[in-house]
């Protein structure tokens, strides 16, 4: 365990400034001669599980993308959702502790200058709500396991294997946080996805959650019990099914 | 969740606006207590509601009060039962930041219930006053605070003077595209402002450089959001929302004077102190 560092607002600045400059480091080489050097270790009051983070797979796909999300989600379990919206937390992490993770992640060794820039600008540094929760090589795995923790406190794995199934899930889920950031909803959507397979194929769940969006305006689920959801969120399957 | 304040329901809903309570109220009164350095914040206020009917609800248990808690940036989307009166809400270890929405409600806990009140406008038939378990009774207005480090930070720590060799001299511009707003001077006009700036009068800039300069960066946040990931936009952002600017449709003039603390005032008192 150690404590969890995070880089100065001037090195930030300075990274995020110089993309193009460093573009050799973030292809082939590091960081570690600028991080002796200047302001890249200022630590948080609390320690982290960093060696964790070692085991983080580099491939794609939903099998890896869960793991690597109970990976960083233990690795910084102390982590507050306040801090883990600090942009500089998440560029210390990606420009050093997982960084080989992240180049091969994220960057494509045949990619033009122009582009590589771009993803860089994507993947390694954090500046705003979606970039955080979305795009960050190792935010986005965080925001992952918190929410599936927020939805499901004692089983976040459970939950997570069913936002992370496919993309248009964590979409409809995540990216939606008026249905996903609320916990009685989502434990709900997890329970219909485990018992109905077929609400995976095609754009059915995208049909699903456009239908609970429009019968469940206006309801506060967070009074009725699990049944009773569970009949709401049946009907509106059945009904996205007709369209 | 989030109620929008756009929002109409079939069945009466006592709040503002809606007029289908008559002049009944349903108040919601806050006040925020934040240590953002430790992520600590606390809501202390009162909820008060005078029809009569509605509380008889509550006090039979057949509808429950609360408040909607809504923090989109920490993903925080909670409904917080609690009863009227004195209203105590611990958001600590570190739950909110940025723009949090508050809304008071009594929301019913049973179908078929009936809302008796008497007060309620008799353009509702019969039927439209029968509600189901998870409809909005009343609603309070919607409260919003910004939470976080991020509205202390100082303008000054998101501007940053530059030399320009192909700048007019005694003229300025302002570049968006770096972390931090580089405003561009030539060279001599650049030492000058240094100069300026560690001297008694350097209040003198907040009228004649900085306030079009706030003026021109609050336009550019008006018309797109291409500048949303750069460290100034989210300082101007917090800040806005902290002194209930509304970016998009606010007074340029207004906000940039309002952002700079009414930096006219801070001219006059220079030269009522250089004329003393």
């Amino acid at each position: 365990m150690s404590k969890l560092l995070y880089v100065g607002q001037q090195i930030a600045d300075d990274l995020k400034n110089n993309i193009a400059e460093n573009l050799t480091r973030y292809k082939e080489g590091d960081f570690l001669d600028l991080e002796a050097a200047g302001d890249w270790r200022i630590p948080l009051s609390f320690d982290a599980d960093l060696d964790g983070l070692k085991d983080l797979a580099a491939e794609g796909g939903s099998e890896n993308e869960i793991q690597n999300s109970i990976i960083v989600g233990y690795a910084l379990s102390k982590l507050t959702p306040t801090l883990a919206r600090e942009n500089r937390i998440w560029i210390r992490l990606s420009h050093v502790e997982c960084l080989e993770y992240s180049r091969k992640r994220w960057l494509q060794a045949n990619m033009d200058d122009e582009k590589l820039a771009k993803d860089v600008s994507k993947h390694f540094f954090a500046p705003t709500l979606t970039g955080c929760r979305d795009d960050h090589a190792i935010s986005r795995l965080w925001w992952n396991h918190h929410i599936a923790r927020q939805i499901m406190p004692d089983n976040p794995a459970r939950a997570l294997k069913k936002i992370l199934a496919l993309a248009d899930i964590r979409q409809g889920l995540v990216e939606r946080p008026g249905i996903g950031a609320r916990p009685i909803l989502g434990r709900g959507i997890i329970r219909l996805l485990e018992k109905e397979e077929r609400l995976v194929e095609g754009k059915l769940f995208g049909q699903f959650m456009k239908k609970m969006n429009l019968t469940g305006a206006g309801i506060a689920f967070e009074v009725w019990d699990d049944s009773k959801i569970d009949q709401f969120l049946e009907k509106c399957l059945e009904q996205a099914e007709k369209t | 969740m989030r109620v929008k304040p756009s929002a109409s329901f079939p069945h009466p809903v006592l709040a503002a606006g809606t007029g289908d309570y008559g002049d009944r109220a349903f108040q919601l009164a806050l006040t925020v207590q934040e240590d953002p350095e430790s992520g600590h914040a606390t809501l202390n206020g009162t909820m008060a509601l005078d029809d009569p009917s509605i509380q008889s609800l509550l006090d039979a248990g057949h509808a429950t009060a609360g408040l909607m808690i809504t923090c989109l940036d920490t993903y925080l989307d909670n409904f917080v039962r609690c009863e009227l009166g004195d209203v105590h809400i611990d958001l600590s270890g570190g739950r909110v930041r940025g723009p949090v929405l508050v809304r008071g409600t009594v929301v019913a806990t049973q179908d078929n219930l009936a809302l008796g009140s008497k007060w309620i406008d008799s353009e509702f038939p019969g039927e439209a006053r029968i509600v189901g378990m998870g409809d909005f009774i009343a609603l309070t207005e919607e409260l919003r605070f910004e939470a976080g480090l991020e509205k202390l930070a100082p303008l000054e720590s998101i501007f940053h003077l530059k030399l320009h060799e192909d700048m007019m001299e005694g003229a300025f511009k302002i570049d968006l595209e770096c972390e931090a707003i580089e405003i561009l001077v030539a060279p001599s006009l650049h030492g000058f402002l240094s100069l300026l700036r560690g001297h008694q009068m350097k209040d003198t800039l907040l009228s004649s450089l900085f306030l079009p300069v706030v003026m021109s960066v609050l336009e550019a946040m008006r018309s797109e959001d291409a500048y949303a990931d750069k460290r100034w936009y989210g300082v101007m952002s917090a800040r806005c929302n902290a002194e209930g600017i509304d970016i998009k449709h606010g007074d340029l003039a207004d906000s940039a004077q309002k952002l700079l603390d009414f930096p006219l005032g801070s001219l006059q008192k220079v030269f009522v102190r250089f004329s003393a």
